[in-house]
């Protein structure tokens, strides 16, 4: 490794990210190209996709709370169709991989939109498993073992590298976690949103949903603890942090918890450049030590 | 300093495209002037933002602790210098408006599409809250030698607005606008009989609350006039990647605010 010019490049198991830095789906759009080179950043990740025409929730969909924000946007889908046709060229030509995040509301529908992009020149796909399971009750996929194992192994049939996304809800993740690797996952991100609320001054929710997301700072002791125990318990899954990451340490933190990379989400509706500005000072940290990005990891 | 873009036909006029070159950074605030709740505030002006045109804005923030997360859309007046002008609502928009001469915002745009022409003899229709899309508009076309008649909807004049009330705050803006179109007050509740007065203009903008959007969409339906509405929704990103700052439309759907803010005001349901 040259001194001045650090390896940034991380492997997630048969994908290599460019460097550490991806997008959190579900903050993202090809949009930010206006901004900076996306090729910049390790992998992208679009919005999640679901199948069919999805209009989200009514407004309003995201607020402030608690430091952080509160998101309910209900996953809008323009569907397969349109995705295909509109959304992944937009993402594609970057020279970077190409992650696309699906949920179904039933292990079948995963399948279903995994078959799909099989042949789309796509990377990897990123299972968003926070989704209410319509075959048991409404509940999320990814608070029960059973149900993250079932979407998993539904998809496991295609070539793909399948990422299994988790949250920060379950009350054991890692197990969770294992259940998913069991099922054939490759790597897993940890983790989603924390389900929060907020009110409005006038004593009425402040999102339509009543409910939502919790992101940025506020969560990443929670899902930093969730990477800790996903890696203790699976020490050679690759794993990618996620939870209130918008400085170089809170990269670092993730990494020395277990995480081979980071997605950022909220900081980017702060400050757009956050992404590139953090591969600038992952690439100085790591030639001033004379090390490549991936021993910022640290495993047990 | 010069008004945000030339005119409709002008060959200097750029029409900003979807995938133009965005710009995001701190700016060093030139100059600040704040009189009955509104801020005027210019900027050293990036390249990014040498051509711009009325209807396109800029996500502005404050870098102080204890900001708020969320950047605050603003409309763009105009540049050379950049020039935002704004009524503070909350505390987003009131650490904005407490910014000193050489203080550093951060600032991402220019963003949106701007208005199409609006011809030779255009009518605005504004009310206090969405006044800086209008205003640039007004400059815009007095600068080209076009013609602007300006209904301003008044809002009842004790409603507070910000630290002033509502009738102070609307004199004020309609003094922003007088040298640029000539203005009448209309309450909101006059508002169609002051549009069935207005005569046939050859199109109208419009930015206003929701229900008085109605009456300018329902007229410029019925006199088959060509109409253009400015929407103004909370928005939380600016460039369509949280897709929050929705508003639906006739065909039923959601669409995002920031993908205009200029829509035809026929397709928008209010």
């Amino acid at each position: 490794m040259s001194a001045t010019v650090p390896d940034l490049a991380v492997p997630i198991g048969a994908v290599t990210l460019k460097n550490p830095i991806i997008p959190a789906s579900g903050t993202f759009a090809a949009s930010y190209g206006r901004v900076f080179d996306l090729g910049r950043l390790g992998g992208l990740v679009p919005k999640t996709l679901m199948p069919g025409y999805r209009p989200g929730h009514p407004p309003n969909r995201l607020t402030e709370a608690g430091g952080g924000l509160l998101n309910a946007v209900g996953i809008p889908s323009d569907g397969e169709e349109a995705f295909l046709r509109d959304t992944l060229p937009a993402y594609k030509g970057w020279g970077t991989p190409l992650i696309v995040s699906v949920s179904a509301d039933t292990a079948a529908g995963f399948a279903e939109l995994v078959a799909l992009l099989e042949d789309e020149g796509v990377d990897a796909v990123e299972l968003n498993l926070s989704c209410p399971n319509l075959e048991e009750g409404g509940k999320s996929f990814a608070l029960d073992t059973k149900m993250t194992a079932e979407a998993v192994a539904a998809c496991r049939s295609s070539k793909l590298p399948l990422w299994a996304k988790l949250s920060p809800n379950a009350e054991d993740i890692a197990a969770i976690a294992a259940a998913a690797v069991d099922a054939g996952a490759d790597a897993l991100i940890v983790a989603n949103t924390l389900t929060g609320m907020a009110m409005r001054r006038d004593g009425r929710p402040a999102l339509a949903n009543v409910t939502g997301g919790l992101s940025g700072a506020p969560v990443k002791p929670v899902n930093l603890r969730c990477t800790y125990q996903v890696a203790q318990k699976l020490p050679g899954t690759p794993i990618i942090g996620c939870g209130g990451i918008s400085t170089l340490q809170d990269v670092l933190d993730y990494m020395a918890a277990g995480a081979s990379a980071v997605a950022v989400g909220s900081a980017t509706f702060t400050r757009p450049l956050t992404m590139v500005n953090l591969v600038d000072e992952i690439a100085s940290h790591c030639t001033s030590r004379g090390i490549a990005a991936r021993d910022l990891t640290l495993r047990a | 300093m010069t008004a945000a873009a030339a005119a409709p036909g002008d060959t200097a006029r750029e029409t900003p495209r979807r995938g133009a070159p965005v710009f995001a950074g701190d700016v060093t605030v030139r100059t600040i002037a704040e009189a009955s709740g509104v801020t005027t505030m210019t900027f050293d002006t990036p390249p990014a933002f040498r051509h711009i045109s009325p209807g396109q804005f800029a996500m502005v923030s404050s870098n102080r602790d204890g900001a708020p997360l969320l950047a605050r859309p603003m409309s763009l007046i105009a540049t050379d210098p950049l020039e935002i002008s704004f009524g503070y609502q909350g505390e987003g928009t009131r650490l904005i408006a407490a910014a000193e001469p050489g203080e550093k915002l951060h600032i991402m745009g220019p963003l949106g599409l701007p208005f199409a022409p609006l011809g030779s003899d255009a009518l605005i229709v504004v009310e206090g809250a969405h006044f800086g899309t209008m205003l640039s508009l007004a400059r815009m076309r007095h600068a080209a030698g076009e013609a602007t008649h300006v209904l301003f909807v008044t809002r009842p004049p004790a409603q507070p607005a910000g630290p002033v009330t509502a009738g102070e705050q609307d004199a004020a803006l309609m003094a922003m606008f007088e040298p640029y179109a000539t203005v009448t007050a209309v309450p909101g509740d006059a508002l169609a009989g002051a549009l069935a007065a207005a005569g046939r203009p050859s199109a109208v903008a419009a930015g206003a609350f929701d229900h008085g959007m109605k009456i300018v969409q329902d007229w410029c339906d019925a006199e088959k006039i060509p109409g253009h509405a400015a929407l103004q929704v909370a928005m939380p990103c600016g460039i369509g990647a949280c897709k929050s700052c929705i508003k639906t439309f006739k065909d039923g759907r959601y669409h995002l605010v920031c993908e205009g803010p200029i829509f035809p005001i026929a397709e928008v349901a209010f």
